[in-house]
C-alpha cells in the first residue's frame, strides 16, 4: 500500500508530480487490488480532473477521456459497439464502475480487457509529460516505447467510430483473468491483430496482419506464423498448456478474420 | 426484485414465491419469512466479527513456508520487542495433548494426529507460531521477525506417490490404540522415527499403516463380483479423477475468545457448538462447564466449519493471555490451511447384459487426506455408501484406501465424498450404456432401487462400526427420472445453428443421507413462558439454512401458536442441550425431530395443567390458534397466557419446560435426479451448461422457498468444481490458486441460461412432518450430469475434475 | 488528513490517513455490516457501497477520495424492526441464507430500482450478474432474483 496520496487537481499538476516512485490512481481496482502489481510509495489521484472526463465525436473519431469507466463507456451513445464488446469483458458491474479506460491502458497487463480492441482499432492515445506537453501515439507505439513514455499522463483515447473489429475472450469464469484476449479488426483495407496472452505477451501481431491484409491464412499458416514470432513463447501454468495457448491463439485468429473480412458481427 | 416491484406497485406480491406442501397443516410446507432473515438482510449484529470488542488483541499465525519439514528451533526473542506484543505460542510452550481437528461424534472416527503446534510441520501454510498483540499491525510485524530454523524433508502430493515404495512418510511417529490394539503394536512402534514425528492415536481401529501413508481403509463384498464380471455381455472399467477445491464461504474462518469469570466464551462461526466446547476442553484442559460457546450467524459454512480449525487456538491464546482474542483467516488461509475436499481417484469396473441389467460393480477408492487425518474414514465411504444403493445389483465390491500427503488439508465439505462417487459411478454407467449399444435412461430405470428393497451393501457401510441393513423407506427417486427426462426431452438430439457447437444431454440419479442413525443426537427445550409465548432452545446449529425457522415452525404447528410468539434460541452451549451439530444433513431429520419431541411434550403439559385448572379431563381438551386450550365437550377455553400465569403465580406447579431429546436408527433417504444439458464447441472446447434441471425428494419441504435457493446453490457449487475450481499445487506444494480470482468461483455468468429446481412430492415417515435433506445431496449431480452430456455431444470421456476447455481438446485429439 | 464525507444522510468528519481504506474508515464509523469477503480483490461484493450513487467497492477506494462525497452503506436502508420493501422480499424469496453480504445485495439491488424503477429482465440480470460471487449464499440470492424474473 501506498503511504502517500495526492488529490491532483489539474492535468498538468498530475503530469509533474510523476516520478518513478509514484503512480497514478484511477479506478483504484488495481492500485488498491490484493497482489497488485503497481508498487508506488505515492499514490496521485487523477478522479478530479475534469479534462480527463467525457466523451466526444470528432472527424469520425472518438475521444474518450482517460478518466472515462468501462460502465460510462457502455453507456454512451458515441462509443463504437466493437469497444463495447471489450468493455463487457469486465464481467463484475461494480467493478465497470469504477475502472477506466486510462488505467487499464496504463498497466498493461497481459490478461487486458481492452487493449487487443485497440490494437486492433489502431487507437491513438493523448499524452502529457511532466511539462504537460501533450502528444499523440498509437498504442503500439506507447508499448513498445512504454520505457520513455512511462511517466506520462494518458489523457485520453482516440478510436474510429467506423471500424471493423471483432474480439473474443477466454477465461476460467468471467471474473477471472484472461487466458488469451484476441481482437482482429480492419481500418482503412488494413488488418491488425491485437492479442494479449497471459504472462506472455501484449501485442499487436504485425506479421500476421500483414499477411492477412494480403490474404486469407489457414489455421496452420497462422500457427506456424505464431511459432515464429519470438515474444510468443508461451510456458505452462496455471492456464494451460503451451499446445493449448498456441493453438486456440491460431483458431481464434482464423476464425475472428473471416469474421472481420466477411463483413460479419 | 419481482416481488419488490409487485409489492411498489400494487400493495402486495402477485407472483407464487414457491410452491406449497401438506395442505392440512398451517405453516409447515408453506413459503414464510425466515425468522433470522430481518436481522441478516438489515446489517444488524450477527456474525461473529460484530461482538469483537475494543480492547480486543488480534492474533495472526506464522506459517510453514515448507510442505514437509522439521523444526529445529525457534527463534521469537526479536518479535517479542515489537510493542503491543502480548504472547506468542509455538510447539515448546503450548501443550503436547493430541487431538484432531474434525467436528464429529465422541469418540471420533478421525485419528489424533496432531497437537496446537507440531514440531513437524507437513503442508504449505501449516501452523508454525502464533502472535497475539494489542494491534493486528503489531502481530502481523511480529510475526515476520520470528526466525524459523527448518529441517526441510521430501514430501509427497498425490495418491499415487504416497503409495509408492520408500515413498517420504507424512506421519512416522508413534501410535496408539483407545480400543482394539492389534497385538502386534509395540513392534510395529518400534519403527517410529523422530520424536518430533509426534503421536498418532485412534480411538478405534482404521485399518491404518502410516508405515504405507494409509490413513484408514475398508473393503466389503456381496455377491460375487469376479463371477459377474466373468459371465456378462459387456465389462467396463476406467478410473474417474477429481481435484481438490475450497469452500469458499464468503465469511473466512474466524473465531473471538476471552475470559470471563474464570470461564471461556468462545464466539463461534461454527457447524458443531458442542464439538468446539469439547476440543477447546482438551487443548485448554478446562472442564466443558467452564467453556460457553456462542454460535453466531454463519456466514457459509458447507462443511468448513463443521471442523475446529481456529476455535482450538483462539480459545486457547485467550485462556493463557487472559485477554480477548480475535482471529480472522485471510482468503490465502482459507484455502492452504483450513480444510477442503479430499482429492479422489475412483476407479470403476462394470458389468452388463444386453437387457440392460448391470451385473456387477467394484469401486476402488484412493482419496488423499492431505497431512492429517481430518474425515478420513468417513468421507471415503461415504463415496461408496451413498452411491452403491442406488442400485438394485447382488454383486457389489468395494475397496477403498486413504493416504497421507503433504497437500493443503481436506476435510469435511458439503456431500461429503458423495458427489465423487455418484461421478465414477454414474459416468461408468453411461459408458457402460454405450458400450452395450442401449439407453442409458432404460439402463437407469431397470437398475434403481425401489422403496422396499432390501440394502444388503450397507452391512459394511457403518461409520466404524457395522451399518444397518435397512429396506429403501420414502423413495421419489423413479419419478425424478421420468419427470425431469420429460423436461429435458431426453432422446431428442438438438442441435445448434453453429457447426462448431455441438449439443448433448447427460443426468445423473443422486441420494444422501438425513442424519446419521445410531451416531447423532439432537436435544430441545421448550418453555412455555409466563405470557404464553414459547422459547426453544435448540441444541442445533442454523448456518443459514434455515434450520430454526424449521423449529419455530414446528412449534406454531403443534401448538397452533403465531410465529411471531416463537423465538429459537439455537448453538448456545450454556442454555440449549446437546447435539451433534449440522453436519451429515442432519439438521432438519435430526434437530428438527428434537423440536418435534420437546413441543409435543410441551403440548402435553399444557393439556395436563389446563385439564386441572379447567377442572376437565385431559382427554376433552386439545389446542387451538392462536394459543389456547380448548374443551371439545364444555366449550370452554384458556389461553396460554392465563394458563401460564395461572401456574407461575406462586401458589401454581410451576414453568411448563419440555425436554426432547431425538436419537434414531431409522434412515429417512432423499433421492432426486439432475439433468444437464450441454454445448461444447469443438473447436476451442468452450463448454456452456444450457439447461441443469435438479429435481429432488426432500420429504416434506419444510421451508419450500428457502429448500429451493439450498438446491440452486448447491449445484451451482457443483457446476463450479466440475468445471471451474481447482487448487493447483507447484511442484514444492506451494497453492496457486489461492485467491478467488485464480481459483476460478463461478459467478452468475456461469449459471445455467435454462435452471429449475423441482421438488418432488414424498411424505417421509421418520421425518419430522415427513421431511428429509435437502442441500447436501444437491451437490451430488452436476459432474456426472455435465459428464455424460459432454460425451453426448461431442463423443468423448472427461474423467477428470475440472473439465475444462484444454482437456476437452486434447480428448477430441485437437491438441 | 480531514476527511467530511456525508455517510447515510448525517454529516461526519475523520482525521485519518488518506490511504486508509474506505472500508476501514466506515469501519470506525460503525458501518460493519460493509464486509470484507476476499481481501481487498474486488470480487465478491460483501463491501459494496454507493458513492455518490455509484456502486464501488470500499476496499478499492482511498479514504481521501471520498472527501467531499456521499455514502450510503447497507445498514442505512431500514432496520429489522422497519424493513425496506426490497429488504422483505428478499427474505420472502429465500434468497437470505447464510447472508454473509445480503446486506449488501439489498443496497445494490435498491440502488438498481431508484436508478430505473422498471428494469427488465435483462437488465436485472446484467446488475446481479456482475455483482457477487464466491459462495453459494449469494449465488444462490441472485440466481434466484433472476429466475424469478
Amino acid at each position: 500500500m501506498a503511504e502517500k496520496l495526492v488529490i491532483a487537481s489539474s492535468a498538468k499538476e498530475a503530469a509533474a508530480l510523476k516520478n518513478s516512485k509514484s503512480a497514478f490512481l484511477a479506478g483504484g481496482t488495481e492500485d488498491n487490488r490484493l497482489n497488485s502489481t503497481v508498487d508506488a510509495k505515492t499514490l496521485i489521484s487523477i478522479g478530479r480532473i475534469a479534462d480527463l472526463d467525457g466523451i466526444t465525436k470528432k472527424d469520425g473519431c472518438i475521444r474518450i477521456g482517460a478518466m472515462t469507466t468501462f460502465q460510462e463507456m457502455l453507456d454512451s451513445s458515441l462509443v463504437p459497439d466493437y469497444l463495447k464488446d471489450a468493455c463487457r469483458f469486465m464481467g463484475s458491474r461494480t467493478k465497470r464502475n469504477m475502472a477506466t479506460v486510462g488505467g487499464n491502458i496504463a498497466l498493461r497487463r497481459t490478461d487486458s480487457y481492452l487493449y487487443p480492441t485497440l490494437i486492433a482499432s489502431h487507437a491513438v492515445l493523448e499524452l502529457m509529460d511532466a511539462k504537460g506537453e501533450v502528444s499523440e501515439r498509437c498504442v503500439c507505439c506507447y508499448l513498445k516505447r512504454y520505457d520513455e513514455l512511462k511517466d506520462c499522463l494518458i489523457v485520453a483515447v482516440n478510436v474510429p467510430q467506423k471500424a471493423s473489429v471483432v474480439s473474443k475472450r477466454y477465461a476460467n469464469t468471467v471474473q477471472s483473468h484472461a487466458v488469451l484476449t484476441v481482437s482482429v479488426g480492419e481500418v482503412e483495407g488494413k488488418i491488425r491483430v491485437g492479442v494479449a496472452a497471459k504472462n506472455t505477451a501484449l501485442k499487436s501481431l504485425c506479421d500476421i496482419s500483414e499477411a492477412l491484409s494480403q490474404k486469407d491464412l489457414s489455421d496452420d499458416e497462422i500457427k506456424k506464423m505464431i511459432e515464429a514470432d519470438k515474444d510468443l513463447r508461451f510456458e505452462s501454468d496455471i492456464f494451460g498448456s503451451p499446445e493449448y495457448k498456441r493453438y486456440l491463439l491460431a483458431v481464434t485468429i482464423s476464425d475472428l478474420a473471416k469474421k472481420v473480412k466477411g463483413g460479419k458481427r | 426484485m419481482k416481488l419488490a416491484l409487485e409489492k411498489m406497485k400494487g400493495g402486495c406480491y402477485k407472483s407464487e414465491i414457491a410452491p406449497s406442501f401438506r395442505p392440512e397443516l398451517e405453516v409447515i410446507g408453506k413459503p414464510g419469512a425466515k425468522i433470522d432473515g430481518p436481522q441478516l438482510v438489515s446489517g444488524e449484529r450477527a456474525f461473529v466479527e460484530d461482538y469483537v470488542t475494543p480492547d480486543t488483541c488480534y492474533m495472526v499465525v506464522l506459517r510453514s513456508p515448507h510442505a514437509s519439514a522439521y523444526i529445529n528451533s525457534i527463534d521469537d526473542s526479536e518479535a517479542r520487542k515489537v510493542e503491543g506484543v502480548i504472547e506468542i505460542l509455538t510447539a515448546y510452550n503450548t501443550p503436547e495433548t493430541h487431538y484432531m481437528q474434525a467436528g464429529q461424534g465422541n469418540p471420533e472416527p478421525s485419528p489424533h494426529d496432531r497437537r496446537l503446534f507440531n514440531l513437524k510441520v507437513r503442508h504449505v501454510g501449516d501452523r508454525v507460531a502464533a502472535v497475539i498483540a494489542e494491534t493486528l499491525e503489531a502481530a502481523k510485524e511480529a510475526c515476520s521477525k520470528i526466525k524459523v530454523d527448518y529441517e526441510v524433508l521430501p514430501a509427497v502430493f498425490t495418491v499415487e506417490e504416497a503409495m509408492a515404495p520408500g515413498a517420504p512418510l507424512v506421519h512416522n511417529g508413534i501410535v496408539e490404540y483407545r480400543s482394539g490394539a492389534p497385538a502386534d503394536l509395540d513392534e510395529y512402534n518400534k519403527k517410529a522415527g523422530d520424536p518430533r514425528e509426534g503421536k498418532v492415536i485412534y480411538q478405534f481401529p482404521l485399518h491404518a499403516d502410516i508405515h504405507k501413508n494409509i490413513a484408514a481403509s475398508n473393503k466389503g463384498e456381496i455377491g460375487n463380483v469376479d463371477e459377474a464380471f466373468a459371465h456378462s455381455d459387456a465389462v467396463v472399467e476406467a478410473t474417474y479423477q477429481t481435484s481438490q477445491i475450497q469452500h469458499t464461504p464468503l465469511e473466512t474462518h474466524l473465531c473471538f475468545a476471552k475470559m470471563e469469570g474464570g470461564r471461556l466464551t468462545v464466539y463461534a462461526s461454527t457447524q458443531v457448538p458442542y464439538h468446539v466446547r469439547r476440543i477447546v476442553g482438551w487443548v485448554t484442559g478446562l472442564p466443558e462447564n467452564k467453556i460457553h460457546i456462542i454460535k453466531t450467524r454463519v456466514g457459509g459454512g458447507y462443511g468448513s466449519k463443521q471442523d475446529i480449525l481456529i476455535e482450538d487456538l483462539t480459545g486457547y491464546a485467550a485462556f493463557v493471555t487472559g485477554r480477548p482474542v480475535f482471529c480472522h483467516n485471510t482468503r490465502e488461509e482459507e484455502f492452504i490451511a483450513n480444510s477442503t475436499r479430499h482429492p479422489m481417484r475412483v476407479h470403476v469396473k462394470m458389468s452388463g447384459n444386453k437387457d440392460g441389467q448391470i451385473t456387477g460393480i467394484f469401486m476402488e477408492v484412493c482419496a488423499n487426506t492431505g497431512p492429517y487425518g481430518n474425515h478420513c474414514l468417513t468421507v471415503p465411504m461415504n463415496s461408496c455408501s451413498k452411491t452403491l444403493p442406488l442400485f438394485k445389483c447382488d454383486n457389489m465390491r468395494y475397496d477403498l484406501k486413504v493416504y497421507y500427503t503433504n497437500t493443503p488439508p481436506a476435510g469435511a465439505y458439503q456431500g461429503y465424498g458423495t458427489p465423487k462417487g455418484t461421478y465414477g459411478l454414474m459416468m461408468a454407467m453411461a459408458e457402460l450404456a454405450d458400450k452395450l449399444g442401449i439407453d442409458y435412461k432404460d439402463m437407469v430405470l431397470k437398475n434403481h432401487v425401489e422403496e422396499g428393497y432390501m440394502l444388503e451393501i450397507l452391512k459394511g457401510l457403518g461409520e466404524g462400526r457395522e451399518g444397518n441393513v435397512v429396506p429403501v423407506g420414502s423413495c421419489g427417486l423413479d419419478e425424478a427420472v421420468r419427470k425431469g427426462c420429460d423436461m429435458i426431452n431426453w432422446g431428442k438430439k438438438e442441435v445448434s445453428s453453429d457447426p462448431d457447437w455441438k449439443i448433448g444431454k447427460g443426468f445423473a440419479m443422486i441420494m444422501q443421507g438425513s442424519g446419521l442413525p445410531g451416531l447423532d443426537h439432537s436435544e430441545a427445550i421448550a418453555k412455555l413462558e409466563t405470557d404464553g409465548t414459547v422459547i426453544l432452545n435448540s441444541g442445533g446449529a442454523d448456518i443459514g439454512t434455515g434450520l430454526d425457522t424449521i423449529s419455530a415452525k414446528i412449534v406454531a404447528e403443534i401448538l397452533k401458536l403465531p410465529m411471531d410468539r416463537i423465538t429459537v434460541n439455537s448453538g448456545d452451549t450454556d442454555s440449549c442441550a446437546f447435539d451433534t451439530g449440522a453436519y451429515a444433513s442432519s439438521g432438519t431429520f435430526f434437530s428438527g425431530n428434537a423440536s418435534v419431541v420437546a413441543t409435543r411434550k410441551l403440548k402435553d403439559m399444557i393439556i395436563k395443567e389446563a385439564a386441572f385448572q379447567m377442572g376437565e379431563k385431559e382427554e376433552d381438551l386439545d389446542v387451538r390458534a392462536p394459543g389456547e386450550v380448548y374443551s371439545k365437550k364444555t366449550g370452554k377455553t384458556l389461553s396460554y397466557y392465563e394458563l401460564s400465569h395461572t401456574a407461575c403465580s406462586g401458589t401454581g406447579h410451576g414453568q411448563m419446560i419440555a425436554h426432547g431429546t431425538f436419537t434414531t436408527a431409522a434412515s429417512s433417504v432423499p433421492y432426486g435426479a439432475h439433468f444437464a444439458q450441454v454445448a461444447v464447441n469443438t473447436r476451442t472446447g468452450e463448454i456452456k451448461v444450457q439447461k441443469f434441471y435438479a429435481l429432488q425428494d426432500a420429504g416434506t419441504p419444510i421451508n419450500p422457498e428457502v429448500a429451493l435457493c439450498q438446491m440452486y446453490g448447491a449445484v451451482m457449487k457443483s457446476i463450479g468444481h466440475t468445471l471451474h475450481e481447482d487448487m493447483i499445487l507447484d511442484k514444492k506444494g506451494r497453492c496457486l490458486t489461492a485467491n478467488m480470482t485464480d481459483y476460478g468461483v463461478p459467478m452468475i455468468s456461469e449459471a445455467p441460461e435454462d435452471f429449475k429446481a423441482v421438488l418432488i412430492d414424498v411424505n417421509d415417515e421418520f421425518g419430522p412432518f415427513g421431511a428429509k435433506s435437502i442441500s447436501e445431496i444437491a451437490c451430488n449431480g452436476a459432474a456426472p450430469a455435465i459428464g455424460i452430456a459432454i460425451h453426448d455431444a461431442c463423443g468423448v470421456w472427461i474423467r477428470n475434475w475440472p473439465m475444462t476447455p484444454e482437456k476437452v481438446l486434447k480428448a477430441l485429439g485437437k491438441i | 488528513m480531514r476527511i467530511d464525507c456525508i455517510i447515510n444522510g448525517k454529516n461526519r468528519s475523520f482525521d485519518i490517513d488518506p490511504t486508509m481504506r474506505l472500508r476501514d474508515m466506515l469501519l470506525i464509523n460503525g458501518n460493519f455490516a460493509v464486509r470484507d469477503s476476499d481481501d481487498c480483490e474486488g470480487f465478491c461484493g460483501s463491501d459494496t457501497v454507493l458513492v455518490d450513487g455509484t456502486p464501488v467497492y470500499a476496499n478499492l477506494v482511498l479514504a481521501g477520495e471520498v472527501n467531499g462525497c456521499e455514502i450510503r452503506t447497507p445498514d442505512g436502508l431500514g432496520n429489522s424492526q422497519h424493513l425496506t420493501i426490497v429488504q422483505q422480499a428478499m427474505i420472502d424469496a429465500g434468497v437470505v441464507q447464510s447472508a454473509y453480504n445480503a446486506p449488501a445485495a439489498a443496497l445494490l439491488l435498491t440502488w438498481l430500482l431508484e436508478k430505473n424503477p422498471n428494469p427488465s429482465k435483462e437488465e436485472i440480470g446484467k446488475e446481479s450478474e456482475s455483482f457477487q460471487g464466491g459462495d453459494q449464499g449469494c449465488l444462490k440470492r441472485n440466481l434466484h432474483q433472476r429466475r424469478r424474473l
